[in-house]
């Protein structure tokens, strides 16, 4: 074990990655001598050169289709982009052409592709850089969606997905970058997709929540613990696959669900794990799930204004004492 | 305008009284003489009209608080009016002491019905739609309860999961019923009661020939007298001799009464209460009789005015009519004592050496030790025992 | 002069291509065909003859309008027929229709229904084969409309500045559905927007075998060398609409007319008898064998079993480890 920033943990993980298969190269946007405006990637260039570490021009279209291109053609690409608010300017090679190319070639294609990089609130970078998209890429099939809360997760379910022959949208979030934590050091270390990780155990009633709000999960936790409300916390690490059983199994055991996320709250990811919840659940629960997330306005710039359109701690705790018909 | 609510005193001994129901919404506009709320205290559950229109701004106690008389209960006042402005004083005109119309309950008014003291706060619109929670319904399932019996603590009155477990596990036989305010008020006074006199007991038999003899002669002249209302009268009278029977006591005095008030404890459908015959001592036998006859049917029929119910010096309580032979009963507080009256009933008796039947009846005294020693209650008791044996002795 | 082999090649495939695209029409008209199929009659020389310099290492990304690429890059018109008839023999076992015919085994990376989309991926396919050094090439195959598209420009600069082995080979047909290319494009000759991104730009007759020929040599040498990526434009024409059953109010039947007088199949044919490269007899053999190799194609794709609706949700991801 070693102890890392998360932001480590991901460089680490991509040049041990490098070290061990040569058609793993990285592209982005100033991935090279900057090393990533997030520092991902700082010196990588030294080791492996500008052509596995590859600046691309500002064209995220352009450069996330190369990545296909590439993927199809025996390489396995990094796409790095500095913010996943840039998933947009590429949508139609994301979901158009990733996410269906080996369905609709019948299966004769492998596209192992990893587009990665950061996302959500933390540093005032307002509306169009602080958004929370990784609902988009669950909602199209074809893509895998990953999400981790801590260094451990972020390596390991990166070098998964390095390793996966599928699409996978990696999603950092950039206010978990300089979190520390211990990380395996096996090269070998791995979390597989599609597992579900029960960050706290307990009883009454089960939080999902991902990314940042993990940590703001179990903060609520701690708090709901001093009022005897044992909750139960659950990361599901990848969205796509989703891991619906471990968080069916709490719910049934609870009884009560509280999904969080800084995604927007209206049609985000909590809406589906609330719903297949209710299908499979139905008479385990004692409450209507709850789902928090971020509020229908695009992200705004103010700090006080930032914090009252995403859930705090005590939106958390509140959810979850509604769901216990406490208070 | 802006008037505060407060709770009204019903009867003169009135001290506190529990909101059992507001018939008005929190925001909802209410008419001078509309129902309000209903209240019990410990002797009576009564509706209560408003006494001004407008909104119904803000409750101040809930159902089931128990609130000291006078103190706000609600505020009353013109929409939109910010009610934290007329409690913090100003031009708020408080209610009269005494509620200006207070009806008692199913008096008149069919609208103003008698609150049934086991209201549910919460009930459902409708009462043949029980909520309840899917949790729920599979935890009743699974432990064999009729979710529709347990009472829902959830949003609407919804059965939640909690109300389940807290159902007793063998529910199938057991039934939980709310406790009503005037359950929970007994409840309190019989515990207080144990716990804060030191109550001794003293039993003894007595012989009711003459007094049956009695009850005869008056019957002859049409007069129509219970026995019951006979040991009212010699206790009347024994009370006068002894004055200690016949007090309170506080933590400075001993406060002894020249007046005598027997309260007769009536079993009502509700539980337990206790009319007063105000100067017992004063009345003649048929007095009495038929003092304590309209009392006793009044009170089952839920029409005593609440002073009716306060003010006694001392209980009688007889159980005899359902063959009970002889109990211990707990003094009412604050009086220092209580006769429990068993059955009467032709028993042999060694009387001059020889077996004779007679009608005898137990007497059972419970009284405060820390007013009365046993020797003096003994004498009291005896003192009844003699009346009785001896009418003639009341004239 | 192409040489003989080559040059038969060619001549090969424009017929393959031309019977199976009418035998498309005629399944199509006869209600045995679904969805959309856009046909490529009338441009048959662009993909027949750049796809005659590739080799099945080579990579193709193609478009909506892309039977002609896929037969020309080495598909045979049994798998490909049973594709647009949504078979389980299909190449894509029926998954990909018409418009998004893909043979990964010979180079093709799939046609592609969004105008442009494929332009990136021919471009990180050529990425791949310089990071491989394995001296392949790609060709990205588009038409004027995706020339408007900023994925063309994008991948042409992105091509530019990483010196990819590509060949940009826009197929100009003069109309984007209904619109004419000056209604919509900035320039007459597309091939001047190379300059934009420092690349050659060339235009040539998209009708003649031996103009294109000339042009992709020279683009695919350059690839090759490692000096980085040309844009050819092919003025062509599509004879039929732009789907089955498109009306064609925005153009003329004269003009339509004029065009297939440029037919060229006619043109090349005529040009080999010329040279004495074949005899009419050898010509004619092999018009009568393609137009035989599309009825059959026909009739495997009418007796070919529809897909079991139990493999739906197959494919969707590859399940196994990192193999590849």
């Amino acid at each position: 074990m070693s102890i890392k920033t998360y932001a480590m943990a991901i460089h680490d993980v991509m040049a041990e990655e490098m070290r061990r298969d040569k058609r793993v190269f990285i592209m982005g946007e100033d991935v090279e001598t900057l090393g990533g405006v997030f520092g991902c990637t700082r010196d990588l260039y030294k080791e492996f050169g500008t052509e596995r570490v590859r600046n691309t021009p500002i064209s995220e279209a352009g450069f996330v289709g190369a990545g296909i291109g590439a993927a199809c053609a025996g390489m396995r690409p990094i796409v790095e982009l500095m913010y996943m608010d840039f998933t947009f300017v590429a949508m139609d090679q994301l979901l158009n052409q990733a996410a269906k190319t080996r369905y609709i070639f019948g299966g004769n294609a492998r596209i192992p592709l990893v587009i990665r990089g950061q996302q959500g609130i933390g540093r005032g970078n307002a509306a169009t850089h602080s958004q929370s998209v990784e609902t988009f890429f669950m909602h199209i099939p074809g893509l895998k969606v990953a999400c981790p809360s801590t260094p451990a997760d972020a390596a390991g379910l990166l070098r998964t997905a390095i390793r996966d022959d599928n699409p996978v949208m990696f999603f950092e979030h950039k206010a978990l970058y300089a979190g520390k934590g211990e990380v395996p050091d096996d090269p070998d270390f791995t979390i597989p997709f599609g597992k579900a990780d029960v960050k706290r155990e307990g009883t009454d009633v089960t939080i999902v929540a991902n990314l940042l709000y993990v940590g703001r999960a179990l903060e609520a936790a701690d708090e709901l613990a001093k009022e005897g409300i044992s909750a139960e916390v659950i990361d599901p690490r990848t969205l796509v696959p989703l891991d619906m059983s471990t968080i069916t199994e709490s719910v049934k055991k609870t009884g009560r669900l509280v999904v969080v996320h800084e995604a927007h709250r209206n049609a985000g990811w909590g809406a589906e794990i609330a719903s297949q919840v209710t299908e499979e659940a139905f008479p385990y629960l004692d409450a209507a799930p709850l789902r928090l997330g971020t509020a229908a306005c695009p992200l705004p710039f103010n700090l006080e204004l930032e914090n009252a359109a995403t859930p705090q701690v005590a939106d958390i705790i509140k959810a979850a004492k509604t769901v216990l018909y406490r208070e | 305008m802006g008037e505060i609510i407060i709770m009204p005193k019903q009867g003169l001994q009135m001290t506190e009284g529990m909101i059992s129901t507001w018939l008005i919404e929190e925001g909802q506009p209410v008419k001078e003489g509309e129902p309000l709320f209903e209240m019990e205290t410990d002797k009576l559950a009564i509706t209560i009209d408003a006494t001004v229109s407008g909104t119904l701004l803000k409750i101040l106690a809930e159902e089931g608080d128990i609130i000291p008389v006078a103190d706000p209960i609600a505020v009353i006042g013109d929409p939109g009016e910010d009610y934290e402005a007329i409690l913090a004083g100003g031009g708020t005109q408080a209610l009269p002491a005494e509620a200006p119309a207070p009806v008692p309950a199913a008096e008149d008014a069919p609208s103003a019905a008698p609150a049934p003291s086991a209201a549910p706060a919460a009930a459902p619109p409708e009462a043949a739609r029980v909520f309840a929670s899917p949790r729920a319904k599979t935890r009743a399932a699974e432990r064999g309860i009729d979710y529709r019996r347990v009472p829902g603590s959830g949003p609407l009155g919804m059965v939640v999961e909690r109300d389940v477990l807290n159902a007793k596990a063998a529910a199938a036989e057991e039934h939980q019923i709310p406790i009503s305010g005037m359950r929970r008020i007994i409840a309190q006074r019989m515990l207080e009661s144990l716990n804060t006199l030191a109550q001794a007991n003293h039993r003894l038999t007595v012989d009711m020939t003459a007094a049956v003899a009695l009850r005869k002669q008056l019957q002859a002249a049409d007069i129509k007298v219970s026995y019951n209302d006979i040991v009212i009268r010699c206790t009347a009278k024994a009370l006068t001799e002894f004055p200690m029977m016949n007090s309170t006591m506080d933590e400075q005095f001993i406060t002894t009464k020249d007046y005598v008030n027997i309260g007769m404890a009536v079993a009502t459908d509700n539980g337990l209460l206790v009319p007063v015959i105000r100067n017992a001592d004063l009345m003649t036998l048929p007095e009495i009789a038929s003092v304590s006859k309209d009392l006793a049917s009044r009170t089952k029929e839920n029409k005593l005015s609440p002073d009716e119910l306060s003010g006694g010096t001392f209980t009688i309580s007889n159980l005899g009519m359902f063959d009970i032979e002889s109990f211990t009963a707990i003094i009412n507080k604050p009086e220092a004592g209580i006769l429990a009256v068993g059955k009467m009933e032709k028993k042999p008796v060694v009387q001059d050496d020889e077996i004779v039947i007679r009608p005898l009846m137990q007497l059972s005294l419970t009284y405060d030790h820390r007013i009365v020693d046993g020797a003096p209650a003994a004498l009291f008791l005896r003192r009844i025992k003699q009346l009785l044996e001896a009418p003639g002795l009341l004239i | 002069m192409i040489e003989k082999e080559r040059a038969r090649r060619i001549y090969q495939n424009m017929n393959r291509i031309r019977c199976f695209e009418m035998k498309a029409v005629s399944l199509f008209e006869s209600n045995k065909l679904r969805g959309s199929v856009h046909l490529y009659v009338g441009e048959e020389a662009v993909a027949a003859t750049v796809c005659s310099h590739l080799s099945d290492e080579d990579y193709i990304a193609s478009t909506h309008r892309g039977h002609g690429h896929c037969i020309a890059k080495g598909a045979t018109l049994d798998g490909a027929m049973a594709e647009l008839m949504g078979k389980a023999t299909g190449y894509c076992k029926g998954r990909s229709g018409s418009m998004h015919i893909a043979d990964l085994s010979k180079g093709n990376l799939g046609a592609n229904a969004i105008v442009g989309g494929g332009i990136p991926i021919a471009t990180g396919a050529a990425l791949a084969s310089k990071m491989q050094n394995n001296g392949r090439v790609s060709v990205s195959f588009f038409g004027d409309g995706a020339s408007n598209e900023g994925t063309f420009h994008e991948s042409l600069n992105l091509a530019a500045v990483w010196k990819l082995p590509i060949i940009f080979v826009c197929e100009n047909n003069l109309y984007g559905i209904s619109v004419p290319a000056w209604q919509s494009t900035s320039v007459k000759d597309i091939s001047v927007r190379g300059a934009a991104y420092g690349i050659p730009g060339v235009t040539v007759d998209g009708n003649d075998v031996e103009a294109i020929d000339e042009a992709f040599h020279t683009a695919y040498e350059r690839a090759r060398s490692g000096e980085g990526p040309t844009l050819i434009e092919c003025k062509t024409y599509r004879w039929l609409g732009h789907w089955t059953g498109d009306p064609q109010p925005y153009r003329t039947r004269e003009e339509v007319e004029e065009w297939k007088q440029k037919c060229p199949i006619k043109r090349y044919r005529s040009k080999l008898l010329e040279e004495g490269l074949f005899t009419a007899e050898e010509l004619e053999q092999i018009e009568k064998s393609a137009q035989e190799e599309a009825d059959r194609a026909a009739e495997f794709a009418l007796s070919s079993p529809d897909p079991d609706p139990a493999s739906l949700l197959d494919d969707v991801f590859y399940e196994g480890g990192d193999a590849q």
